[in-house]
């Protein structure tokens, strides 16, 4: 993760993750404002060149708020220690006198100060006071290593309905309750978990890759054979948010990307084996489609009969 | 000054472009004198190739040319193999296997590349790939994992040591898991199967190879969620230095894993470009996508649990047939690994037993997706522990209060090589069942079947179950991008 200011004194950052939307143009600008203060419409995010990108790994496995985020916590840590020199120097002061708060350089018992958009513009300026000693630019440059791994964690409630003569399931009431370690936005964070608990159930009740067993070949190759789950199909997910500070990060933060997928299809299917558990169902795979709960209920009922 | 700093439900400053179609994907770049390409897959799950003849298809109208496998042995074109295999871990050796760009001997599932066609349009292209000629001699298929794992199934790699078995993983202690299953109250078993899903993500794959011949340089525009990746694996492909190649990835519609490394698409984009020396552009419609796509999830386990009077589980025993698909490729480990080293989520058992197979198929690569492997073992231990509970008649939600990790043993290491650092997970289930007004389930179940008999008949009910998952970050992105030295078979 890099941090560059600019020469006019806005601020890139160049991220080695890769935001497919997941919305790190936003929750990476937003650490870069909580550590530098400098204005969230200045700040520019760049991605997914490696023309532009140093290095990076890019976005899987709920890694980018761990990874990227803590390394966006050292690159701003280094930024400011490298414009404590620069803003020493144009403040003649010495930098051991001088602290990072709010945006700006202040010299600690006097009214002396300048925002690091300045000492970010005077690092850039040509013959100015500070390129011969420091060299040109205000950037930075942080990494993390998430080892120890975080753990997010966390507990998926629903309730449905079974209609016994089609065999179709309505999951009608959706709740989840993660920690996620410290939040960074929560609005995304709740898409997340959203989005994460949809494809869930789409797995749980309807989607499934075929493949006939004699010939081979795949049934199921298009949107007509292969299930998608639609916003029709779905209840309101309601998540909360729980902060449990992760132990092996600065940060904090736990990876949420993947935490409704891993919850939705055992909660789902647990609770058509309760409704469907009085005429002796014990178990079902999915997909749940209403043809095999309706095949189960049948089995079910003749076996009973 | 107002921070918008961390915590805050900052809208999303992407959305402006997104919502108003503004995006920039790779399908919505055109290149001066840009062609397309269209692949040619095989319709056999498994055949021998005996002939290929695409001068038809070469004289097609608009037609640049017809890769096949030997243009690419003789251009000398590496493979895509595995960035991870069981062995770097400590794991008995696994089966390495080679993906060639385009196959010449053999095709191992319905969907295996065999030839690649550009044209200066896409219809011509379509048109032409239907004119390559292939000779094949179909063998023996096995799709079915529960058949692969058995001895005298169809073999997908002749040079498999042991059968189909890509790979092979061992958790815990066998001594003290029977030990504990000998005197053990109760012990339930069950089969569990996780189904086989596409990533389905909205953009199709898609790439643009780009080549310049007075630099030697490549520029790929590919929908990645990890272009440096790309680079890697294209450098090893093209036998070039890395500062040769530029990978690009614009704004991309959804990954969830299948795009977290390149597919043969990628480098047959680069190569035909070079080829025509004209930008070449791929996409796949969504059928293409449906056959050619790493896969996620499809597993079987078959668990026992052993448990005491009281609900207190004493030990676990697991058994699980991992797909793998034709390949072994990329990060396939991942999710294979996962799936059984998640096992224990965040339960108290220390006593287990897991073993687990890597299963070659006659069908498409599986991969990670959205949660590689965490959702497979999670499911596979909530179903077991659900149905425990009702086998002994237990409360669902009290056995899980029983069996989990209290505070006060944590930091907690799992046996399959976990540390949790931290997590209330006593506390959480308890939160998610008050928020879910579970007092209330019996007045709903109630209305709801008094609706039912108006209408028609319905059944409500309620479950619980709970994950406890990690971030990959460390198990995975730190090995599985940076072996430098992979052999590739060129």
């Amino acid at each position: 993760m890099d941090l560059r200011f600019n020469p006019d004194g806005t601020l890139t950052i160049i991220a080695g993750t890769h935001s497919h939307g997941q919305g790190h143009a936003t929750v990476f600008a937003q650490l870069a404002n909580e550590y530098l203060d400098v204005p969230l419409d200045s700040i520019r995010y760049v991605q997914g060149d490696t023309a532009e990108v140093a290095i990076g790994r890019g976005t899987y496995g709920a890694r980018s708020a761990v990874v990227g985020g803590n390394a966006l916590k050292a690159a701003s840590e280094g930024i400011i220690a490298k414009g404590k020199m620069l803003a020493a120097a144009l403040m003649e002061a010495d930098a051991a006198d001088i602290e990072f708060k709010d945006g700006h350089y202040r010299v600690a018992g006097t009214d002396k100060a300048i925002a690091i958009t300045d000492v970010a513009k005077a690092a850039y300026a040509p013959m100015g006071p500070v390129t011969n000693k420091f060299g040109v630019g205000l950037e930075a440059n942080g990494s993390f290593s998430p080892e120890p791994p975080s753990h997010p964690n966390g507990a998926h409630v629903c309730e449905l309905e079974v209609d016994p003569d089609t065999g179709e399931v309505t999951v009608d009431r959706y709740f989840v309750v993660d920690d996620l370690g410290r939040v960074l936005n929560p609005m995304i964070v709740r898409g997340q978990i959203h989005g994460g608990v949809v494809q869930g159930i789409g797995q749980a009740l309807m989607e499934h890759q075929v493949y006939d067993r004699d010939s081979g070949q795949l049934v199921s190759g298009s949107f007509m054979d292969y299930g998608m789950p639609r916003a029709e199909m779905l209840p309101n997910v309601v998540s909360e948010l729980e902060e449990v500070p992760c132990k092996t990060n600065p940060l904090g933060v736990k990876g949420i990307g993947e935490s409704g997928t891993i919850g939705a299809p055992p909660t789902v299917i647990n609770a058509i084996i309760d409704a469907l558990a009085p005429i002796g169902v014990t178990a079902i795979d999915m997909p749940a489609t209403p043809l095999r709960v309706w095949e189960t209920i049948r089995q079910a009922r003749s076996a009973s009969a | 000054m107002a921070k918008f700093g961390i915590g805050q439900a900052v809208r999303r400053v992407e959305d402006q472009r997104f919502l108003l179609g503004r995006g920039r994907y790779v399908d919505d770049i055109t290149l001066p004198g840009m062609c397309y390409g269209v692949t040619v897959l095989s319709p056999h799950a498994h055949a021998r190739i005996k002939r290929i003849d695409v001068s038809k298809a070469k004289a097609a109208p608009g037609v640049l040319c017809a890769l096949t496998g030997a243009d690419a042995a003789t251009d000398k074109l590496g493979s895509f193999t595995a960035h991870l295999m069981p062995e770097d871990f400590g794991a008995p050796k696994g089966h390495r296997t080679f993906q060639p760009v385009l196959n010449m001997e053999k095709a191992r599932f319905v969907g295996d590349r065999v030839a690649f066609v550009v044209a200066e349009t896409q219809p011509q292209a379509r048109d032409a790939a239907e004119l390559v000629e292939i000779d094949y001699e179909p063998l023996p298929a096995v799709v079915d994992l529960e058949v692969a794992a058995k001895d005298g199934a169809p073999k997908v790699w002749e040079d498999c040591p042991q059968g189909n078995v890509g790979f092979r993983l061992m958790f815990g202690n066998k001594e003290a898991t029977d030990a504990a299953f000998g005197h053990a109250k109760h012990v339930v078993k069950l089969r569990v199967e996780n189904n086989r899903v596409s990533p389905a993500s909205m953009e199709p794959r898609v790439a643009i190879g780009d080549y310049n011949a007075a630099e030697n340089f490549f520029t790929l525009y590919t929908a990645s969620q990890n272009p440096h990746g790309v680079r890697e694996d294209m450098a090893h492909i093209f036998g070039l230095p890395e500062n040769h190649i530029r990978v690009v990835s614009p704004d991309v519609g959804g990954g969830f894993g299948l795009k977290g490394g390149p597919f043969p698409d990628d480098a047959l984009v680069l190569w035909a470009a070079r080829r025509v020396h004209r930008p070449v552009k791929w996409l796949a419609t969504r059928s293409e996508s449906m056959l050619t796509d790493h896969c996620g999830r499809e597993t079987v386990y078959y668990g026992e649990l052993a448990v005491d009077e009281h609900g207190k589980i004493l030990a676990l025993r697991a058994r699980c047939l991992f797909q793998l698909g034709a390949y072994f490729v990329g990060a396939a480990l991942a999710p294979g690994a996962f799936a059984v080293r998640f096992i224990p989520e965040a339960y108290d058992i220390q006593t287990m037993h897991i073993m687990s197979q890597g299963l070659f198929t006659n069908t498409s690569q599986v991969g990670p997706y959205r949660g590689a492997g965490r959702p497979e073992a999670a499911y596979f231990t909530e179903r077991l522990i659900e149905h425990a509970a009702r086998t002994i008649g237990m409360d669902p939600a009290e056995i899980r209060r029983r069996n989990l990790i209290p505070p006060d043993k944590l930091p907690y290491a799992t046996p399959t090589l976990w540390n949790y650092d931290s997590g209330e997970f006593q506390r959480l289930l308890d939160k998610c069942i008050e928020l879910s007004d579970w007092e209330g389930y019996a007045a709903r179940k109630k209305a709801s079947e008094k609706r039912g008999k108006k209408s028609r008949k319905r059944t409500a009910s309620c479950a619980v179950a709970r994950s406890a998952t990690t971030s990959s970050s460390a198990a995975s992105s730190t090995t599985a991008w940076t072996c430098a030295s992979i052999p590739t078979a060129r």
